[in-house]
């Protein structure tokens, strides 16, 4: 039998793209934060793949299953794209036994990345607490990209660890410290020798920088218990709901807004965020 | 169009559909009646009329494998499961059942990340529902804006008139199945019964709710006390979502190997306490009473955000089979009186 209407046939959104391993590399020093980094194996696959900052995509470890990863490279960084993965569960405890040369899949970029076009031209004060600075190094690193620098005033960059051997991209950090335009503050929770940074919870510190809230937004990412203590100083300096983003988490499985697994409110995390402004947020069950 | 088939004609305008068609009807399968395919007309039973399952499992199979994997010697090669071999036929659905369908159809069928494997399914079947005479006791459709002769979602329409059904074709799906010589011209007569039956049907049943009032109330009872008393007697088995015909979650799995396997997904329901659980441990609906404010809250509340109708159509399945008797009609209507 025939069908009337023949529309164009939609690809299939559940495969995954073979991603080969290219280099990984220990990021912490409690040996529990790996970054991966992926080159497709079909050149197809890599030309048509185009990411803003803040989206996030799942990978395949086979016989495992899937799970969400935001990208921590930037779309303005040539090469492989990065993942940087924090060893919790069977899949990222498999993945993390993995090594160079090896293959997984790749399905994304899913979500919608941080809101880059409502920053241009104001000032960005990006903070950050334990290894939730994933998605904020490609957006930082976007931002201060020289092709992007201009559009955004002010960049201020917050970030805190426990210790200073939990910070993750130590080299990026230091980079960025060298530049006359970004302003990093780096914390960690209580004095080292050797240490001559900041030190203090990241709230703290957030009240301590004060970073103006006169045309600025503030993206926050980090431990629910730290973004707790943080708001209310922000609120504090004068920002408003609809000036503070943060990029949320949940356990996902479609990532497509299909298996109706990580809605908070009439929002799926995964198609609708993962990036949220306060002002969303606001009103909604706090399932996050 | 309109025309009628006599009920002695019935099996036969079904053996011979049986060759074009798989064909799912409501059928016994160990002790209950569900949707499954069937071989045979006999198999059908007729006077069901909420069965144990919904028809969802003919486009949302409860296991469905996505796709296999393999790792051969030219990298990873995966063989989609998403093509649909034969048209499907679906034959006797209820009013309130094409309802569910049709909110899924806006979940699943989208112009971004279409989910091909139910796109698929849907495509090639093709629907034939049938009106409620006589609603039950749990039938509340009428009163979540459906109704028990209610065609939209349907292609072909079927009304019991006692000793012949009233066959009206509304896509050209159905038109096609109406051109069987089965059958034959109905009259102005058979129409008048058909209302009939309809406006008897409709004195059994209730009248709408106030969805606004509902919705509002919904979004003031976020930390209220109420989810306690309402969790206090769920058992958290599930069963009120995995068998609605709306709920469409899923859980996607690997059985297999690093070098061969499938990925498959299965029905899921958001009142188990690992649905949300994440690897770190921390869950974000970590009791009872945020997994029955997820279910209340998606059917009365989100789904008009986000579809401008209710995910709840009133089937009943889930007053039927609560092994706790919970009922959802009395906890809308305490919402409703809630302030």
């Amino acid at each position: 039998m025939t069908r009337t209407k023949k529309a164009a046939k939609p690809s299939n959104p559940y495969l995954p793209m073979p991603m080969r391993i290219e280099r990984t590399h220990v990021e912490t020093d409690d040996n529990m934060l790996k970054t991966f980094e992926l080159t497709f194996v079909r050149e197809e696959d890599a030309s048509r793949f185009a990411f803003v900052p803040g989206q996030f995509c799942e990978i395949s470890v086979f016989g495992k299953g899937e799970a969400p990863f935001g990208i921590a490279s930037s779309p303005t960084e040539p090469g492989p794209l990065k993942f940087t993965v924090n060893k919790a569960g069977v899949l990222t405890s498999a993945l993390h036994a993995m090594g160079e040369g090896e293959l997984l899949g790749l399905r994304g970029p899913l979500g919608n990345g941080y809101p880059l076009q409502t920053f241009e031209g104001h000032n960005v004060v990006v903070i950050g607490g334990g290894f939730a600075f994933t998605t904020l190094r490609s957006l930082t690193e976007y931002m201060l990209d020289k092709r992007n620098r201009a559009r955004f005033g002010e960049i201020s960059v917050i970030y805190g660890a426990r210790t200073p051997g939990l910070l993750l991209y130590k080299e990026q950090l230091a980079a960025w410290e060298q530049r006359a335009d970004a302003h990093v503050h780096l914390t960690i929770d209580a004095a080292v020798p050797g240490w001559d940074k900041l030190v203090g919870f990241v709230p703290d510190v957030v009240a301590r920088v004060a970073p103006s809230a006169k045309n600025a937004y503030a993206v926050i990412c980090g431990p629910p218990v730290m973004i707790k203590f943080t708001l209310p100083k922000l609120t504090a300096l004068g920002f408003q709901p609809q000036q503070i983003y943060t990029s949320l988490e949940r356990r996902m499985k479609c990532g497509i807004g299909k298996c109706g697994r990580c809605n908070i409110g009439p929002y799926f995390v995964c198609k609708d965020g993962p990036v949220f402004s306060y002002a969303q947020l606001a009103g909604l069950p706090q399932e996050y | 169009m309109r025309k009628k088939i006599d009920k002695a004609q019935i099996n036969t305008l079904l053996a011979a559909l049986l060759k074009d068609y798989e064909l799912y009807a409501p059928a016994r399968e160990a002790g209950y009646v569900t949707f499954r395919q069937i071989r045979s007309p006999e198999e059908i039973v007729w006077d069901c009329l909420v069965t144990r399952e919904p028809p969802k499992d003919v486009f949302l199979p409860q296991t469905e494998v996505l796709f296999s994997y393999t790792r051969g010697p030219n990298g990873l090669e995966l063989v989609s499961n998403e093509k649909v071999q034969r048209e499907r036929l679906v034959w006797g659905m209820r009013p309130c059942d094409a309802q569910a369908l049709l909110v899924q159809d806006v979940v699943f069928d989208t112009s971004k990340d279409c989910d091909v494997y139910f796109a698929n399914k849907r495509a090639m079947t093709t629907v034939v529902g049938i009106g409620c005479n006589q609603p039950l006791s749990t039938c509340f459709c009428t009163a979540v804006g459906g109704g028990p002769f209610r065609k939209d979602g349907f292609d072909l329409f079927l009304t019991d008139l006692g000793e012949a059904y009233l066959a009206e074709a509304l896509t050209e799906k159905g038109e096609r199945l109406l051109a069987s010589p089965f059958f034959h011209a109905s009259s102005k007569a058979d129409e008048k019964a058909a209302r009939a039956l309809e406006k008897a049907a409709l004195a059994h049943l209730p009248e709408a709710m106030d969805v606004k009032t509902i919705q509002q109330h919904l979004d003031q009872l976020i930390t209220s006390p109420f989810w306690d008393e309402v969790q206090a007697s769920c058992i958290g088995c599930g069963v009120c979502t995995l068998l609605c015909p709306v709920c469409h979650c899923f859980d996607i799995v690997d059985e297999g190997t690093a070098a061969c396997g499938q990925r498959v997904r299965n029905w899921d329901t958001c009142q188990y306490c690992v649905y949300t659980l994440e690897a770190s441990g921390h869950n974000p609906r970590p009791s009872g009473r945020e997994r029955v404010r997820q279910r209340l809250m998606h059917k009365f509340d989100y789904y008009l955000v986000t579809q401008g109708k209710l995910g709840c159509v009133g089937c009943g399945r889930c007053v039927q089979l609560c092994p706790v008797n919970l009922d959802i009609r009395q906890i809308v209507n305490e919402i409703g009186a809630a302030t």
